[in-house]
């Protein structure tokens, strides 16, 4: 396995309690109990830990294509590196703290 | 209105500072073991008085989905706890036996998930950040609990959340009780749930001045009702579920029937957003009655609202008074509050059900810590000490609330002495 797998397996085995050795690349995140909302939640912990944006590689939100099995999310997330890696992504600055600041 | 049908309780699940079985919580109870300490927080230094009343709980002991276990707020954990507590006494497993869609859910809370609300905030405000949960709204909602129980177990019927502040969990288990004596539905879940010990929330009670002072002594007796030394209430968190039905399809099926609901009133008071009324609080006492079909005299106990707040306990005696007159001094009056700490939108269903098990084994519970009378709080109230030998055939339990809404329950003993 990568780096990556390795990483998300170990946040799966950590924050969600299942069997490391049930994970391959193809295991189905709906088997694991993970469902659309349980994978924004996934893809949020993901960002913290690995510090990418999975919006910046279009991972969430409507328009994003379905992330279905376990290799699926790696594949998003070595994209969401790479990307960070090249400098593009950015993380946004904090616009509710600039409001209430200025209000 | 008079109910067609009788209630049954024929389960009871709780999670609280007493315990989470009903074998502890009643000992603990009669023995007036008190669950209130010094609150060990990271935040406590920035309270005046940091006191609470814990439940010690163990979400992996409870057995959630891990992936389900990130979607539960502290409060939802409680009441589905108590809820799966409650199905499982009643041998009522998916509601099996019973139309799904006559089958509802009642949950009382004040301040749902207000722990995670309250981290939310720390993330925006103190964090900076914009990292906020994406669960933070499922987390917080004041319906998630109730939710989830209907979700976990099938309950098809209506699914309802009461927030009618300290009242919601006996206005919960009234209104269960007008459906289920009407004939609208069969079969309810009906209680409440809290879990309000963020800092956040224990800042903005504190801010009230209606939290008590730490009994220097002893932390754990700082809750003094219907003492003169009494200085205010202290929070506590859990939940405590019924499950009810119809008096006859619970004994059809042999339920273990615990008690029942005889009657419920439920009134505002209109003067005032937080002083209590002797008005208001005679008036759903006599509604309670009433709704009931019994005499004053009928009553032989009380589980009063007994905050130990200045302002509430000296109404309740003078309210208790007007409804009851001279029977008043013959009534046996129980604060529980003083060892449980007051669980807000949890407390009216955690009183009812240490109402039912005092009546099931013929005690009248304690007031703790009440040394000192006052000269306005001048009945009985079991100080320090639990009567046995006390065969209580009917009981009110009280729940006074800001806001107004002023919520008895009428309970009966079940068997040959329900006072039906």
């Amino acid at each position: 396995m990568t780096h990556t797998a390795d990483l998300l397996r170990d946040i799966l085995v950590r924050d969600y309690k299942l069997d490391a050795t049930h994970l391959t690349a193809t295991t189905l995140l709906e088997e694991l109990g993970i469902d659309s909302l349980g994978l924004a939640e996934l893809l949020f912990i993901i960002e913290d830990e690995f510090g990418i944006s999975m919006t910046a590689v279009n991972a969430t939100g409507p328009a994003a294509p379905r992330l279905a099995t376990v290799g699926d999310v790696v594949g998003a997330v070595d994209a969401a590196i790479a990307l960070r890696d090249a400098g593009a992504a950015t993380k946004p600055k904090s616009a509710a703290m600039e409001s209430v600041e200025s209000a | 209105m008079l109910p067609i049908r009788r209630v049954a309780v024929t389960g009871i699940g709780v999670v609280s500072p007493l315990g989470n079985n009903l074998t502890t919580v009643y000992e603990n109870a009669l023995t007036g073991r008190s669950a209130i300490r010094r609150l060990e927080a990271p935040f406590a230094g920035r309270l005046t008085a940091p006191l609470a009343a814990i439940a010690t709980f163990d979400a992996a002991a409870a057995h959630f989905d891990p992936p389900k276990l990130r979607m539960l707020d502290r409060v939802s954990q409680f009441a589905l706890f108590a809820a799966g507590g409650a199905l499982t006494e009643a041998g009522v497993r998916d509601v099996a036996g019973f139309d799904p869609g006559r089958a509802g859910v009642f949950v009382g809370t004040g301040m749902a998930g207000t722990l995670s609300n309250d981290e939310g905030y720390r993330t925006l405000y103190a964090d900076a950040s914009d990292r906020i949960k994406p669960f933070t709204i499922l987390l917080g909602m004041h319906n998630a609990p109730a939710a989830w129980i209907g979700i976990e177990h099938g309950l098809r019927g209506p699914n309802l959340t009461y927030s009618t502040a300290c009242s919601s969990s006996a206005v919960a288990i009234g209104e269960a009780w007008l459906r289920i004596a009407g004939g609208t539905l069969d079969f309810a879940i009906a209680g409440g749930a809290e879990a309000p010990l963020s800092f956040g929330s224990l800042k903005a009670w504190e801010a009230m001045h209606t939290l008590a002072n730490i009994d220097a002594d002893d932390p754990a007796t700082s809750c003094k009702p219907f003492s003169r030394q009494r200085s205010g209430m202290v929070l506590g968190e859990g939940a405590a579920m019924l499950a009810l039905e119809p008096w006859d399809t619970a004994l059809a099926r042999g339920a273990t029937i615990h008690g029942e609901i005889l009657g419920y009133g439920l009134t505002t008071d209109v003067g005032h957003i937080t002083r209590p009324s002797v008005e208001g609080q005679a008036a759903a006492m006599r509604a309670a009655l009433f709704s009931a079909g019994l005499e004053a005299s009928a009553i032989d106990a009380i589980n009063a609202h007994g905050t130990g707040t200045q302002a509430n306990d000296p109404v309740e005696t003078a309210a208790i008074k007007a409804v009851f007159g001279s029977h008043a001094a013959q009534l046996a009056i129980s604060a529980t509050k003083a060892i449980h700490g007051h669980l807000l939108g949890a407390a009216g269903a955690l009183e009812c059900v240490l109402s039912l098990l005092a009546m099931q084994n013929r005690v009248a519970l304690p007031t703790m810590h009440l040394d000192t009378p006052d000269p306005e709080c001048d009945l009985d109230y079991v100080p320090n000490v639990a009567r046995s030998n006390f065969a209580a055939r009917t009981m009110l339990s009280s729940s006074f609330a800001f806001g107004g809404t002023n919520a008895v329950l009428v309970l009966g003993r079940g068997g040959d002495g329900s006072g039906a």
